[in-house]
């Protein structure tokens, strides 16, 4: 059973299922959660009633209820549920933003390419995703997927600064070569 | 070395040449890992990942080498490489809300999706070829699957589409093939074995020698 619902419900034993669901749905977190996204608010819905069904079908409530505040349900602590709660956005926006930050230990260089500046210069860190040299934030994880094609250098070369880099490279060392060989 | 490969990650003249790959690629919950358990069960008895109906089961990208495929179409040696269902974002509060787990456990499991993702997305660029999984009773115009096409039609990587589930009684194979006209559409079901065999067929046509 969803913790979050059930915990919820207890807390509000008196309400009617319509009226403990719009509570429910006022929530912070559940508000960000569902945001404009009809379907997860029906989906919601749906498992709150399942929930509410299978508490009051139990009879947990109604037991809860009967039983008075020197019956048992008196003694029963309300459950604690352990969240993350997210930072506040005041606070959010004090924070430097992690694409900017210098890595630490828990950060991870991706080896997929940016797709703004072409540079190997991802990083995840947490939940976030971004690029520590031009700063693009990929709050959406597909975005990190290439859908442009390669040419004939950057398949040779590579693309971005590491097929100037390897292409200059080769163009050097076939001047220092030439040079080499025309002095001797 | 690792340095060197990584720096020439996109550079296609400086990459080790490594078996052919194949790469079953999707949405969470399309079937992937059972259609991976069922190619491997048929030719190596093995099995690759467990299977589950909450989505991102499969949290790594989990490759099996040097798969043998016989048909009589002839023979592909195939590593197989199945991976976390690829979506735009992860959200501890679904697994929360909807699957009835504590919050610590739904945290845990959405950040290792969303390291799974990240890898999945890394293997692309090793791939010979893609296995694009659907789920056949659902809309295949879901973004997941218009980004990898884009992703296979500019890298002019082989695809074939398997339009999985298609023994659910809403499952319409008919609509993804209309999604994906310029590949080739599959319907099977990899849980009760249906229709596994022409797409063995069509692999080893497609990809074997």
């Amino acid at each position: 059973m969803s913790e979050v619902i059930e915990s919820y419900i207890r807390r509000n034993p008196g309400l009617s299922e319509k009226d403990a669901f719009e509570g429910f749905l006022r929530e912070e977190r559940i508000r960000a959660w569902v945001g404009a996204d009809e379907s997860r608010k029906e989906r919601l819905r749906k498992e709150f009633g399942r929930v509410w069904g299978s508490m009051h079908g139990d009879g947990q409530l109604a037991r809860a209820s009967r039983a008075g505040p020197s019956g048992p349900a008196s003694l029963e602590q309300p459950r604690t549920v352990r969240v993350n709660i997210q930072a506040e956005p005041e606070q959010a926006a004090k924070q430097v933003p992690p694409s900017l930050a210098p890595p630490s230990a828990d950060a991870r260089k991706l080896s997929v390419m940016c797709t703004v500046c072409g540079r190997i210069d991802v990083w995840m860190q947490a939940d976030h995703i971004g690029c520590r040299s031009c700063g693009r934030a990929y709050e959406d994880m597909l975005q990190l997927i290439r859908v442009t094609p390669v040419g004939p250098f950057a398949f040779l070369f590579g693309e971005g600064w590491v097929g100037y880099a390897t292409a200059g490279g080769i163009v050097g060392a076939f001047t220092l070569l030439y040079f080499l060989l025309r002095g001797l | 070395m690792d340095w060197l490969r990584r720096r020439f990650k996109f550079g296609g003249l400086f990459r080790r040449k490594k078996g052919f790959r194949m790469g079953l690629y999707g949405s969470p919950n399309a079937g992937k890992t059972t259609l991976a358990n069922a190619m491997l069960r048929d030719y190596t008895g093995e099995v690759m990942g467990t299977v589950s109906e909450v989505p991102h089961e499969t949290r790594r990208v989990l490759t099996k080498q040097e798969v043998v495929m016989r048909t009589e179409q002839g023979t592909l040696i195939v590593d197989v490489m199945d991976t976390p269902g690829l979506a735009s974002k992860v959200d501890a509060m679904d697994f929360e809300l909807m699957y009835n787990m504590d919050s610590e456990a739904a945290q845990k499991r959405a950040a290792e999706a969303r390291q799974g993702i990240v890898e999945a997305i890394e293997a692309l660029d090793e791939l010979d070829a893609m296995l694009l999984v659907l789920d056949a009773a659902d809309d295949p115009y879901q973004q997941v699957n218009q980004v990898l096409l884009t992703h296979v039609q500019a890298r002019k990587l082989p695809m074939i589409v398997v339009a999985n589930k298609i023994d659910l009684p809403d499952a319409d194979a008919g609509r993804i093939a209309k999604m994906f006209q310029r590949h080739p559409v599959v319907g099977i079901s990899a849980k009760t074995g249906q229709n596994l065999d022409a797409l063995y067929d069509k692999l080893v046509r497609t990809f074997g020698s």
